[in-house]
């Protein structure tokens, strides 16, 4: 077992306690600050390497964002640590009951590339506040990005209580056979399920942030050009290898007349006439997935864009109509630039076809009409949602961001970061004194006696009529 | 096969359905509930006595009052627990609705474990349709007289479509576990925890696992050993040590081991008399399997009290063992039964050391005067839950999450914590189709000068 004396070495020095103090906590989400400012550059361009990710959206999405959530984090720390004191029945006023939040312990930390900073730094923010050890296992696609990773992060937390892994599958496959404490992973299901399947065999809780196709459905009464605008945002954004990216698109065949023109203006007006060229439009991440990208763009009929440069690993802007539900682009999750748009009769259709489907990780819902929004949030299941936008419920770290089914399970962000690595302990503080109070319920039992406890302890509806 | 397929599928086409959603019917569901326990009573408390050989005011109070009491807490607090939560905005999405939406789940599976048969089906259920879900009950097979009448008394007060009872064994549950589930939660040991996660992991399940572990109870040498030693009996002899949550083992310094034994001695007496096996209100072992598992456990240990049993009618009388040795058997597993050990410690530090080196367990214990030292156990230990000065009762207070840590389990419920659990918290961001030009700063072609802002 390779790893076997790193996962000790860390047990061991989350068993000396040292990483529970709040001070030292925040000391080391203030060294993850400094390593966000110290290498910010180096980022953008590791990113920009590994992704052709464009400058502005690495600032974003791995610099902004994740000093969003430190900065969370490093706020409301003091308040998140507190024990949360909790109501008492009668026969417990005297005492004191609480939930403590405790660390787990050693936790592992498996991200994915299309987000490489991001989807493990703002987790480990969590685990680290929240008092444990981890180990971070980033990408071995986005090579660049992990080399920064392996060789700066390091030196800018403790040594003795995280870690960096490096590797590809039989590496990770490895680092699972350890024990855990908590596991967070992001990524596909299929690797999900391989993760729950080994944290199983240590009963290590888990926290999976899968992924799906994300449905938008835009109704025939909406602003067109901001819909597509807004569309296309967060469509083409990293070249659509953005697990909460809108997927595929459901409206009429009216709507689709007008969206295509308005798409088009779109993405004319972000990345211009030839997106080639912009540098705002990403890269697929690797010759691989380029390849199974590029064979979707046979489903249906290409309205908009399709081209493609293998060199690059470039696919342009692309939006697919006359896509049927049984065609290959609609069978898989397509983390490329491309929008397939399936046609519907109405909104109760495209429900149907929603919830005949696996639920995702994001659902979109587009109408000037309020109630066409709440009937599609209603009526379907998803891991979050955004109404009239794409991505946005993302960036609020007071909302919990995570699947359902097949798109994960848990959550994180904010303090559901720092909940989720948090054992919540039930606590109760009795005193010595007053036992003649706990005389009822020793044997020998007595019906008299159990009348005290009912009294004592029972939950009483408002409105109860006590005559009756 | 089919048949579990059938029985799942139909729970499925039921919540589908939608009629599970509205908090209306699930407060009616719930409502059902509770005159299923207030009219059944006596057939409930017969087949605990069956099983358990439960005394009627000690099921009534360990089983019955906290089902009770636990629906009413739901059908108060359904309301303002199924509310949408609105959350603080930021400047971007000042004008916009961002609120979580509590969500029920779809299929829920609840296999519950034979020692507290009634509760442990019965909390979880409740939580689970005040969630809105859609449950499938497995009952355990051991404790089969409370099985059978779960299966028989359901149907009758529930949407039978929506909740079903499955009965069976290890091959009726395995093929249950090959189902996709939405959530299942499971109260048991922690080796079939480790299949439940596995078959949970085909599906993506999410699971809440209560499983167990050995409790350690610390008791301090500067404590009121009277009490804290009637407590203690109290919590480890109810059910005849048939408890997840019973005190397993007592670490105390070796002044104060014959102390404890003279004190649980009396209270025993107290609790039932001078002949235990004629009390009514002490327990049997659920069967031989586990009569004789408890019985090996005692080999070769220093028995200062009890170690009397009879195979007939599965008794073992409440026994102390002292002395103990850390790599004895009786310190390898869960007890599970009324044989209390002894081990020796010379100062707190000894004491966390030794549980500390051990699996985290389901609940932790201390008895102690001096408030630092308690603050100190709990700090520099983990455990499922505690309680301090007393064994048990951090499980009866309603608001405390019910749950372990490690190989004690993951996950929580009772309370608002069972709807959680069975719940899907689903982020919700509602803006307005107007006010494009705010937007304009993150379009490409891109803008530092958005970054800076």
């Amino acid at each position: 077992n390779p790893f076997a004396e790193l996962v000790s070495h860390l047990r061991a020095s989350w068993l000396s306690g040292k990483t529970r103090p709040m001070e030292y906590r925040l000391a080391q989400l203030e060294a993850l600050g400094h390593f966000l400012d110290d290498k910010k550059q180096q980022i953008l361009e590791a990113t920009a390497s590994d992704l052709g990710k464009p400058p502005f959206e690495a600032e974003l999405s791995e610099i902004f964002l994740c000093k969003n959530e430190l900065h969370e984090t490093l706020n409301n720390l003091s308040r998140w640590m507190k024990d949360e004191q909790v109501d008492r029945t009668l026969a417990m006023q005297l005492d004191s009951a609480f939930i403590r939040k405790e660390p787990y312990g050693v936790v592992l930390i498996i991200a994915p590339w299309n987000y490489p900073i991001h989807l493990f730094l703002v987790p480990l923010i969590g685990a680290i506040a929240a008092g444990n050890c981890v180990i971070v296992k980033p990408s071995e696609v986005s090579k660049k990005t992990e080399r920064i990773v392996a060789e700066a992060l390091p030196s800018y937390l403790d040594k003795d209580c995280f870690a960096v892994v490096t590797g590809g599958v039989p590496e990770t496959t490895r680092l699972l056979e350890n024990k855990f404490d908590y596991i967070f992973f992001t990524g596909s299901p299929p690797v999900g399920r391989i993760v729950m399947t080994a944290a199983a065999k240590h009963l290590t809780p888990v926290t999976l942030e899968l992924g799906g196709k994300n449905p938008c459905y835009v109704s025939d009464t909406c602003d067109v050009t901001n819909v597509a605008r807004r569309v296309a945002w967060g469509r083409f954004f990293n070249a659509g290898q953005t697990c909460i990216a809108p997927d595929y698109l459901l409206c009429t065949i009216e709507m689709q007349e007008k969206l295509i023109p308005a798409l088009s203006k779109a993405i004319d007006d972000f990345y211009g006439p030839n997106p080639r060229e912009s540098p705002d439009f990403g890269r697929i991440v690797s010759d691989k997935q380029f390849r199974r990208v590029q064979r979707l763009l046979g489903s249906g009929r290409v309205a908009l864009g399709g081209q493609t440069d293998e060199a690059e690993r470039y696919i342009a802007p692309t939006v697919l109509v006359d896509v049927q539900p049984s065609d290959p682009i609609m069978q898989e999750e397509i983390f490329g630039p491309i929008l397939p748009i399936v046609v519907i009769a109405n909104m109760d259709e495209a429900i149907d076809f929603i919830n005949s489907r696996e639920r995702p990780l994001a659902l979109y819902a587009f109408s000037s009409d309020d109630k066409v929004v709440n009937q599609v949030l209603e009526r379907t299941s998803s891991g979050g949602f955004c109404g009239n936008d794409t991505l946005m419920h993302l960036t609020l770290t007071k909302l919990p961001f995570g699947g359902i089914g097949n798109s994960g399970l848990g959550m994180h962000h904010g303090k559901f970061s720092f909940d989720t690595f948090s054992h919540h302990r039930g606590c109760l503080k009795r005193g010595m004194g007053w036992e003649p109070l706990n005389a009822p319920r020793y044997p020998p039992y007595s019906q008299q006696k159990f009348g005290v406890i009912r009294a004592t302890a029972k939950v009483t509806r408002k409105n109860d009529c006590t005559l009756l | 096969m089919e048949r579990m397929q059938q029985i799942v599928g139909r729970a499925r086409a039921a919540f589908n359905s939608g009629r599970s959603r509205p908090l209306q019917f699930r407060i009616q569901q719930l409502k059902a509930l509770e005159r299923m326990v207030q009219e059944k009573e006596k057939e409930i408390l017969a087949a605990l006595k069956a099983d358990l050989n439960k005394s009627g005011p000690n099921a009534y109070s360990h089983e019955l009052l906290g089902v009770l009491r636990e629906l009413v807490l739901a059908m108060e607090k359904l309301p303002s627990w199924a509310a949408p939560h609105p959350v603080k905005k930021d400047l971007l999405t000042m004008r916009d609705k961002a609120y979580i939406n509590y969500e029920p789940l779809g299929v829920v599976l609840v296999i519950g474990a034979w020692n507290y048969p009634f509760v442990l089906v019965m909390q979880p259920l409740i939580g689970a349709i005040a969630a809105g879900n859609a449950v499938v009950v497995k009952p355990s097979e051991v404790s089969e007289n409370t099985a059978r009448l779960v299966a028989e008394l359901l149907p009758q007060y529930l949407d039978k479509d929506l909740y079903t009872v499955v009965t069976g064994g290890v091959p009726e549950t395995t093929e249950l576990l090959t189902q996709r589930f939405d959530h299942i939660l499971y109260t048991g040991n922690s080796r079939v925890g480790k299949i439940v996660m596995a078959a949970a992991a085909k599906h993506l399940t999410p699971v809440t696992l209560e499983l167990g572990g050995k409790s350690p109870c610390y008791i301090d040498t500067d404590c009121d050993l009277a009490v804290a030693c009637r407590r203690i009996t109290w919590g480890k002899y109810m059910n005849c040590g048939q408890t997840c949550i019973a005190p397993d083992y007592i670490l105390c310094d070796p002044s104060i081991q014959g102390k404890v034994v003279e004190n649980i001695k009396a209270t025993l007496k107290e609790f039932y008399g001078e002949d235990v096996k004629s009390s009514p209100d002490y327990g049997r072992i659920i069967n031989q399997r586990h009569f004789k598992r408890i019985l090996g456990l005692l080999e070769g240990q220093k028995i200062a009290l009890g170690g009397e049993t009879d195979e007939a009618s599965c008794f073992i009388a409440p026994t102390i063992l002292t002395d103990v040795s850390p790599e004895s058997k009786v310190m390898e597993e869960e007890i599970f039964g009324p044989v209390l050990p002894i081990v020796t410690v010379r100062s707190v530090e000894e004491a966390i050391e030794f549980i500390n080196l051990r699996e985290k367990p389901l609940a932790l214990y201390v008895f102690s005067n001096k408030k630092q030292l308690i603050r100190r156990v709990i700090a520099e230990t983990s455990s499922g839950g505690m309680t301090a000065n007393d064994v048990i009762m951090h499980a009866v207070v309603p608001d405390l999450p019910f749950g372990g840590v490690g190989h004690s389990g993951m996950g929580a419920y009772h309370g608002k914590h069972s709807f959680e659990t069975f719940s899907h918290r689903r982020s919700c961001l509602i803006k307005d189709l107007r006010w494009e030009a705010v937007n304009k700063l993150r379009y490409p072609p891109g803008s530092m000068e958005m970054m800076h802002l």
